[in-house]
């Protein structure tokens, strides 16, 4: 799915990531780990093509890529069905998504301004969108932090999900989850 | 499905209609600025009227400044942009439509706005009706000249960003001023082609700037 | 050729070069300017209607001409910048616009003791002083962004933008300027072409060429002072600085 060669990046001169290489094949997820300020947000915002400031190769045959960052590309003067549907992230039926919502208990709060939400409840809102969409390759920066323990066997279920329909899954966490097939620490 | 591009349009438009501060902002500015003139130089008719135009386009300069100044502050500061990078779409053009949302929503209802002003600040009607061209040619360029203050200053958000961009759009101005000064002869038309020809070649120089300036914060 | 260039923007080679010419291209610029300014002001002949007080050219025309001859190098720079990525372009910016921003004052400032004795207005609205003072404005507008960034390269990419785009603007600011003025202008002064007596021409071309070598050995000064800002932590530096030791 994607191939990382010798990549390196640096930030004012300062290595961040030095010669790395990896390979992450089809219905396969990854955890990434490491420190505080060890690059794993840097590696994610790399894969996705937000940063291409970098020194090495990305090979990729994932025709979309599904970026979840720390902050969460939500507007706050928006509603909570807005904000789904015009995410430009957003590539479901419009009709799935009030079931989505059911599910992860959000369905009252459809029409809630967004600034009315808590941040457990805003995380929440962005992993409905990751529920619902269908990529070949998910990116996720810290997909449980400010969850609950329901939320965080919901995400692992639709991160198993999207496994079985063949996606790839890139995650990067402090706690151990035993959905991924193979750690990696930076 | 909605395109990307339309997305772009409906969610930028939504987000300005759902914050009225965003709109009324440049107007209640505009309207204040207008009023400060002739509290400073005082209330007579024949003066107001030679420096009426003048006043009308400076209170709109300086209203779109710093409303513009905003365009993508507010996408870098909630993740948004990082989805619109990640997207791999043309950049320029959802650029230009965030500008064009601005745009219609902060600029094009002061131009309305100073056509009813001019009556205050007593300006003949057919002047007044060259105004609203000049306005309707220049505010674009002045949009995008703080597009660009703003996306070079996404991080900080400061005023560094307007002390750029005014001395650069300062041919739209003086060309706009002087169209409304000569709107009895035929310079006019003179005046009024090279704003167009200013506005026409902006569009893709500025646009582009802006993507550069955007990208500098993502390397 | 090719390889001359690419030696001249390596930053060592750049700083040994410009470590071994300073002194004597400092030295040379002062010697030129005092002969270009001391045969003005002592040796020209008077003026027949501005008298004593038009000696103050020797100072304004060169400043006025390096000031803007600065900006229009920047522009270059930019664009080099900004399509072969070239650090010494962004250096050279960085460097230049602070010395352009003097020379701009300089001329404005000599510019505005001339006009008192001579027109009895320190200022007028003309369309070269406007103009003027805008690319003062200009000059620093682009110094305030140099510490907007937290990445040397943005302040780098973000100063080439706004010079280019300040550069292709100029000339429209120019000329608009000039329509401006051409319809407001009410009093009688222009500052334009009273052609020069050739006695008169020469201390003034010494001048201009003494200010020119001038801004010449203080820029490389200014870009040393920038390279070693920048590579403080390349091993070049130090070896440099040991061997001095």
């Amino acid at each position: 799915m994607i191939k990382v060669e010798n990549l390196s990046y640096s930030f004012n001169d300062f290595p961040l990531l030095e010669n790395l290489n990896f390979e992450v094949n089809p219905s396969e997820i990854i955890h990434l780990k490491g420190e505080n300020g060890s690059g794993k947000s840097t590696l994610l915002k790399i894969l996705s093509g937000i940063l291409n400031n970098f020194q090495g190769k990305v090979l990729s045959t994932a025709k979309n890529v599904f970026f979840l960052g720390h902050n969460l590309g939500l507007k706050d003067s928006l509603s909570v069905k807005d904000n789904l549907l015009l995410d430009y992230r957003f590539n479901s039926e419009v009709d799935s998504l009030s079931e989505a919502l059911k599910l992860f208990e959000l369905n009252s709060m459809k029409e809630t301004k967004l600034f009315n939400l808590s941040q457990g409840q805003r995380k929440k809102v962005s992993l409905v969108q990751l529920f619902l969409s269908k990529y070949d390759l998910f990116l996720l920066d810290e997909p449980f932090a400010n969850l609950d323990q329901k939320g965080i066997e919901l995400i692992e279920n639709t991160i198993r999900h999207h496994q079985n329909r063949g996606s790839s899954v890139i995650f990067t966490s402090h706690e151990d989850h035993n959905i991924s097939s193979r750690e990696l620490v930076l | 499905m909605k395109s990307f591009y339309f997305k772009t349009f409906q969610r930028d438009s939504k987000v300005y209609l759902s914050r009225s501060s965003s709109f009324l902002g440049p107007i209640v500015f505009f309207l204040i600025t207008i009023t400060l003139y002739p509290l400073a130089f005082g209330s007579d008719e024949e003066k107001l009227a030679e420096l009426s135009a003048g006043i009308i386009w400076i209170s709109i300069l300086l209203a779109n400044l710093l409303s513009h100044q905003f365009i993508f502050n507010e996408d870098f500061k909630d993740g948004s942009l990082d989805l619109v990078l990640a997207s791999g779409k043309s950049l320029f053009l959802w650029a230009s439509i965030k500008i064009f949302v601005n745009w219609y929503f902060s600029s094009l209802p002061l131009i309305f706005l100073s056509l009813l002003t001019s009556f205050m600040l007593y300006l003949p009607f057919d002047a007044a009706l060259i105004l609203a061209l000049t306005l309707f040619l220049g505010t674009p360029i002045l949009s995008m000249f703080g597009a660009l203050a703003g996306a070079l200053t996404l991080e900080r958000g400061n005023i560094v960003g307007s002390s750029i961009v005014i001395p650069m759009c300062l041919p739209a101005l003086i060309l706009g001023i002087l169209a409304i000064q000569s709107y009895k002869n035929e310079e006019l038309f003179f005046y009024i082609f090279l704003l167009a020809a200013f506005l026409f070649f902006s569009i893709p120089i500025l646009i582009a700037s802006c993507l550069g300036a955007i990208r500098l914060h993502f390397e | 050729m090719r390889q001359l260039f690419n030696q001249l923007i390596s930053f060592p080679y750049f700083f040994k070069i410009a470590q071994i010419s300073f002194p004597y291209l400092f030295l040379l610029s002062i010697l030129v300017i005092l002969l270009g300014v001391l045969w003005g002001v002592f040796f020209s002949p008077v003026d027949v209607t501005q008298g004593e007080v038009y000696r103050i050219i020797y100072l304004h025309v060169p400043a006025a001409s390096v000031a803007q001859s600065i900006y229009y190098t920047m522009v270059i720079a930019s664009i080099t910048y900004l399509i072969w990525r070239i650090k010494m372009a962004s250096v050279f910016m960085i460097s230049m616009a602070p010395l352009g921003a003097i020379f701009t004052f300089l001329a404005l400032f000599t510019g505005a003791v001339w006009g008192q004795p001579t027109w009895g207005t320190w200022w007028v609205w003309d369309a070269r002083l406007t103009s003027t003072l805008i690319l003062l404005i200009l000059y620093l507008a682009i110094i305030s962004l140099f510490s907007s960034f937290d990445r040397r390269a943005s302040t780098d990419q973000a100063v080439s933008i706004v010079v280019l785009i300040g550069g292709i603007n100029l000339p429209i600011i120019k000329l608009s300027v000039e329509w401006w003025n051409t319809l407001h202008q009410s009093a009688s002064i222009t500052l334009s072409g009273s052609s020069i007596d050739n006695e008169m021409l020469i201390p003034l071309l010494i001048s201009i060429f003494g200010f020119y070598l001038y801004v010449t050995a203080i820029g490389m000064r200014k870009m040393q002072v920038e390279i070693l800002k920048r590579e403080i932590s390349h091993n070049w530096v130090k070896e440099i600085f040991i061997e001095k030791r």
